[in-house]
């Protein structure tokens, strides 16, 4: 009966977990491992998982960790993880600029990044990002300024 | 810096599509979850005898509570044709299910994928009646088509950022074949003792997929399971990566 809640639940979360871990990684290929990750702790964490007040957040949580987690790792930056889809060029304006903005973002550290995609891209409040990432909501705000910063300077964007 | 900013720059990103990939597998997560469950019950009864002067033990690793699986990882059941838009990148075996990822003739960013399942991995999907296709039951399961290619077995065909997706599923979905029995040759072998899942083709570049997430490759290793193997076993894995010239059909050494 566990399993099937799981699986129910998974199946229906999976469209914005591979969402937010594109966002974060950059290419399909380590967002789909990042997700991977994610699911798996999740099973082994099902039951109190299932018992938080937000399972959304909750498993947001894990999967903004397991993405943390592997940058952390020296071989999966040499081998694996540091791979970013290249830029596309094709003649649409708006997908270019898509790309050019998912490319900037990339070149940003990891923890610049997970801020940066769970308040504008999930549209989480400050502290709750706080939260997902277990630190304080001062050190979300100063991540967030210095990631725009650094956003803006990859982007060539002066205001 | 305001909220503002940060909106208005990350917002050309709010439209983003993830594009269709086979890396994610929720079957996967629970059987890679419930090994992860036995050995930490394993390793608790362990201290508990070690506190109670009862070792030494013989441990052995839970078995794997999969269900039966009926593809061969090394021979290649299906195809797709170069239709509606699309042509086949990437085929990916596997015991439950045979994938096939398409990348579109525009060269943007639509993309589709063919899932297709062994008998009795999944149940029937619910969905809108449609005329069969090539004599097969189908189905539309909103935009995606679902054609059940055995008894019991059924095959998905999604398409996504087109104005006139179910037609091209459609398109796709018949011009699949599912007896094609396609022994994959690999240019390399490798010595290990895990166990194979499936090998995952994208024009050409081959790499051998294992049960506990870890894919070789001539380039090196990858995939999720990487962190959760010891260093020393990827590293011996990496190492063990021999060229097959020519390319053989039994990869493990």
């Amino acid at each position: 009966m566990a399993d099937n809640e799981y699986t129910e639940y998974v199946t229906a979360a999976l469209p914005w977990l591979r969402r937010t871990a594109y966002l974060l990684c950059g290419d399909v290929h380590g967002a789909d491992d990042v997700v991977q990750v994610a699911i798996t702790r999740l099973y082994t964490n099902w039951r109190k998982a299932r018992a938080a007040d937000n399972l959304d957040a909750y498993v947001r949580a894990i999967l903004v960790r397991a993405f943390l987690n592997e940058r952390r790792r020296p071989w999966s930056r040499v081998r694996l993880f540091d791979r970013v889809d290249d830029l596309h060029t094709v003649a649409n304006p708006d997908f270019e600029t898509r790309e050019e903005v998912r490319v900037a973002l990339m070149r940003l550290t990891p923890g610049q990044r997970a801020v940066l995609v769970l308040r504008f891209l999930s549209d989480l409040p400050v502290a709750e990002v706080a939260r997902a990432l277990r630190c304080s909501e001062g050190t979300v705000k100063s991540q967030t300024s210095a990631g725009l910063t650094a956003l803006r300077a990859q982007l060539g964007v002066t205001q | 810096m305001s909220e503002e900013d940060g909106a208005r720059l990350l917002g050309p990103l709010r439209d983003t599509d993830v594009p269709a990939s086979d890396g994610v597998s929720v079957a996967r997560a629970i059987r890679s979850g419930k090994r992860t469950k036995a050995l930490r019950v394993m390793a608790a009864g362990a201290f508990v005898l070690i506190i109670a002067g009862v070792l030494p033990l013989v441990v052995r690793h839970a078995p794997d509570p999969v269900a039966a699986r009926t593809f061969d990882p090394l021979v290649r059941t299906v195809s797709v044709g170069s239709v509606a838009g699309f042509r086949p990148l990437t085929y990916v075996t596997g015991r439950e299910r045979q994938l096939v990822l398409l990348t579109p003739d525009s060269k943007s960013y639509e993309s589709a994928h063919v899932m297709v399942n062994a008998p009795g991995a999944q149940g029937a999907p619910s969905g809108e009646p449609m005329p069969d296709i090539n004599g097969r039951r189908a189905l539309w399961t909103g935009t995606n088509v679902a054609v059940e290619w055995q008894h019991d077995a059924w095959a998905f065909v999604e398409v996504q950022g087109f104005p006139d997706d179910r037609d091209r599923a459609r398109l796709l979905a018949e011009s699949l074949r599912f007896d094609e029995h396609v022994q994959i040759k690999v240019p390399f072998t490798v010595e290990t003792s895990w166990q194979l899942d499936g090998v995952r083709d994208t024009d050409g570049i081959i790499e051998l997929v294992f049960a506990n997430d870890v894919r070789v490759g001539r380039s090196g290793v990858s995939g999720p399971g990487l962190g959760r193997v010891p260093r020393t076993e990827l590293d011996a894995l990496e190492k063990s990566v021999r060229p097959a010239d020519p390319p053989v059909t039994d990869p493990l050494r």
